[in-house]
């Protein structure tokens, strides 16, 4: 099915109607259900039957209806809510969005899988197959019984979305609905309809007052609006409450009444209904708009931000008062705008947090071991870039974790500890980065055994003397790994080399901490955005780079003198702190005109402080990152290239790459002169 | 397409509409109704030759009815289809203050 806006539009929304059904599953309390996440998980299958109805979708309505009859019974309270169900719904949830996925074009869904999941919904509410064939979903709306014979009367005030008409939504039909379910009155206010030269002819201008009294509940009364909630204010109150007497088996809306109170009724009415108003705010109005707009945007922003750098350099050189005033102004302006930007990119951590929910959740039942998720710091904003390239690193982490880190149950009463292990996943800003760690309560990483399978992999010369923090570094090298046992989960010695790699990328830095038999936590430091960064721009010889700011602490002077204190050895002492640096006039062997003065960037990149000597620190410099291209792709030193100004590139230098290819040549120097001395 | 014919009389203009007034011919709907009613002395609508009418279209109409008694212009509807009068009444819109009798 090649899809139409609409139908696009529907497949979007199903995909964040399964991302809710998949938190709320995973959330809800087997012992203690809670009434309104069993009511959204209800609302969701219901809301996929009827759009997927809707949309030519007949397959996944059908298969929805049974899922979704299981959990009105929930709500009902006629089925019992139990881990079994929950698990069902899961499955439920991804043979859904397989079905969804297949009409675009990908793997078809099992037929057997959906079979399955129906005859054992099927068994678990005592009926046989066939006996739950699906329904059309007004059939299903008008075929509802009267609850208990108590008739209730509701305020029901509905203005919709003012594009609601737009949707192709029919509100006729929603308002005869509303007349299936009793008696109704229905006032439809036309003041706010404008003159024809004001008016949007495509937009709903009506808005209505209904007062509906049914013996349907308020949760029937919202499942009518189900379709039309988003950005339409629809506020419903129960105003009163009556015992019907009609003779048995009579239809309910043609039937006389005599409506009495019953005080007794209405207390345990009032007491049950949801005393909630629901109003759709029009603060929370969202709209979609694809990621590639927004990318483009970012783009054009940047060319903005480089040319308008430009701009205040001919403005400076040229030295016209006229020009400088408006140049400044526009300089506030692009900032503005650039912040603005990056913000719209920024999305919270909490969808990336989510899917880990299920993954901890099948694994640990893979693994036949009993670990709950905590998550905290959810609503921490990242640049969506960031947040793409984060999810497999993040779950390869997780899955080491569960499978490395978290012992069996058995194992972990025998060390007094609690059966169930804790990955507790968590979010927060510090300074410009955010750092996202992962902590399990598991074993902790065995020193002696990494060690050991360094050498042994020829990765650390037996005699090298390494801290603990250079012993846990040793797993991220490539090809390392201590699983006793290759599992389907992990263990197969690649993955934590491509972490390391993938958080080097984004220019974060990893960070692991353990202790043996309390767990690990592994630390996540990473930029909010890779598309314009504060950039600190230095100048060795004639050619200029950029240091991310984020990473500098401070800037301090080398005199030539210093530089011979130390034996030739590159240190500085930077409050009573001996700090290493690296020179890149070395470096990068550029011969002309050595300085008497250079200075040191102070650079802090993981747990280290390092020194970039550099000949001139010329200001900070709001960097747009551009790529290096393909051809360039393996200078480990540099992450990205900036147009300055003058038409000119400035590198932008990778630290954690240029601190790995100086220790890379250290190493080789020493080799090199231990192979020199043995051969004299 | 909207399907209308416009009978001018020596009182006004008759806008004879028929076929659909629907959502798609909305903002057609709009143009024919604001140029008719540029000038006019006074305006008759006939909607019974109308197959079928959505929401869009009832409130333009009102929205014909508000422009007209701003510029003080008569504006009645003279007759409407059985289709009309269903959307109207399921979408609890009376016609009877655009209607005349």
């Amino acid at each position: 099915m090649i899809p139409n806006n609409s139908t696009q539009n529907f497949l979007l929304e199903a995909d964040d109607w399964l991302a809710r059904i998949e938190e709320s599953a995973l959330d809800v309390n087997v012992e203690r259900p809670d009434e309104e996440t069993i009511n959204q998980l209800f609302r969701a299958f219901h809301t996929i039957k009827g759009s997927g109805s809707m949309f030519g979708f007949d397959d996944v309505a059908a298969f929805t209806h049974h899922v979704e009859t299981a959990l009105d019974k929930v709500r009902g309270g006629t089925l019992a809510l139990s881990q079994e169900l929950l698990d069902l719904v899961l499955e439920a949830r991804d043979q859904i969005k397989t079905m969804l996925q297949a009409s675009q074009g990908g793997e078809p869904a099992s037929a057997e899988a959906g079979e399955r999941i129906i005859a054992a919904l099927c068994a678990l509410q005592n009926i046989d197959d066939s006996q739950s064939s699906p329904q059309p979903v007004e059939e299903l709306r008008t075929n509802m019984t009267p609850e208990d014979g108590v008739c209730c009367t509701f305020h029901i005030h509905f203005r919709p979305d003012r594009a609601l008409l737009t949707y192709g939504t029919n509100i006729g039909l929603l308002l005869n609905e509303l007349r299936a379910m009793g008696e109704c009155s229905i006032t439809a206010h036309t003041e706010k309809i404008p003159v024809l030269a004001e008016i949007q002819p495509e937009q709903c201008y009506l808005w209505w007052d209904i007062i509906l009294t049914t013996s349907k509940n308020e949760n029937a009364i919202k499942d009518v609006f189900i379709f039309v909630d988003d950005g339409s204010e629809i506020v419903i109150k129960q105003t009163g409450v009556a015992v019907e007497e009609k003779p048995e088996n009579q239809p309910l809306a043609s039937s006389p009444r005599t409506l009495t109170a019953s005080p007794a009724v209405q207390k345990q009415i009032n007491r049950i209904a949801r005393k909630d108003v629901r109003k759709a705010s029009s603060m929370d109005a969202t709209i979609r708009v694809s990621s590639e707009r927004l990318d483009r945007l970012v783009t054009l922003v940047g060319e903005m931000v480089m040319n308008h750098s430009r701009l205040r350099q001919v403005a400076m050189m040229t030295d016209i008062p006229l020009l400088l005033g408006p140049v400044e102004e526009l300089e506030r302006l692009v900032d503005e705008l650039r912040d603005s930007v990056l913000g719209i990119r920024m999305m919270p951590i909490g969808a990336t947090f989510s899917r880990f929910k299920r993954l901890v959740h099948d694994l640990s039942s893979e693994l036949g071991k009993e670990i709950d998720l905590v998550t905290e710091g959810a609503e921490t904003e990242l640049d969506k870039t960031v947040l793409d390239q984060l999810g497999d690193p993040l779950v390869h982490l997780i899955r080491n974790s569960l499978d490395h880190g978290i012992e069996s149950a058995e194992v972990r009463e025998h060390c007094g500890k609690p059966r169930r292990g804790t990955i507790r996943l968590t979010a927060k800003h510090i300074g410009s980065n955010v750092v996202v760690t992962i902590h399990d309560d598991g074993k902790g990483l065995h020193t002696e055994a990494i060690r050991a399978k360094a050498i042994e992999k020829k990765l650390v010369s037996a005699d090298a003397t390494l801290t603990e923090k250079e012993i846990y570094n040793l797993i991220l090298l490539p090809g390392f790994s201590t699983a006793e046992q290759v599992t389907s989960v992990s263990g197969r010695g690649v993955g934590m080399d491509v972490v390391r790699r993938q958080i080097d990328s984004l220019r974060g830095a990893i960070s692991i901490t353990s202790e043996p038999g309390k767990g690990t936590a592994i630390s996540l430091t990473l930029p909010l955005t890779l598309a314009i960064i504060e950039g600190l721009l230095v100048e060795i010889g004639r050619d200029q780079f950029i240091v991310p700011m984020a990473n500098v602490t401070e800037n301090v002077e080398l005199h030539r003198s210093e530089r011979a204190k130390n034996n030739g050895r590159n240190l500085i002492e930077v409050r009573g702190e001996l700090v290493p640096y690296i020179r890149l006039r070395e470096l990068f062997s550029e011969a002309d005109g050595e300085l008497d003065l250079e200075k040191i960037v102070i650079i802090q990149h993981e747990d280290q402080r390092v020194g970039i000597v550099v000949d001139r620190v010329l200001g900070s410099h709001q960097t747009v990152i551009q790529s290096l291209g393909r051809v360039y792709r393996n200078i480990e030193i540099v992450s990205g290239v900036t147009i300055m100004g003058d038409g000119r590139v400035a590198l932008i230098f990778d630290l954690a790459g240029l601190i790995r290819f100086d220790k890379q040549q250290a190493e080789k120097m020493k080799q090199c002169d231990q192979e020199g001395f043995i051969a004299t | 397409m909207l399907n209308l014919d416009i009978t001018t009389t020596a009182n006004g203009a008759v806008l004879r509409f028929s076929g659909k007034l629907e959502i798609s011919l909305a903002h057609a709907l709009r143009d024919a109704l604001a140029q008719q009613l540029e000038g006019a002395i006074s305006l008759e609508i006939d909607l019974s030759a109308v197959a079928s009418c959505d929401a869009t279209a009832l409130q333009l109409l009102y929205s014909a009815r508000n422009t007209a008694a701003g510029r003080r212009i008569p504006l009645g509807i003279t007759a409407i289809s059985q289709s009309v009068k269903e959307a109207s009444v399921e979408l609890g819109l009376s016609m009877d203050d655009l209607l005349t009798h």
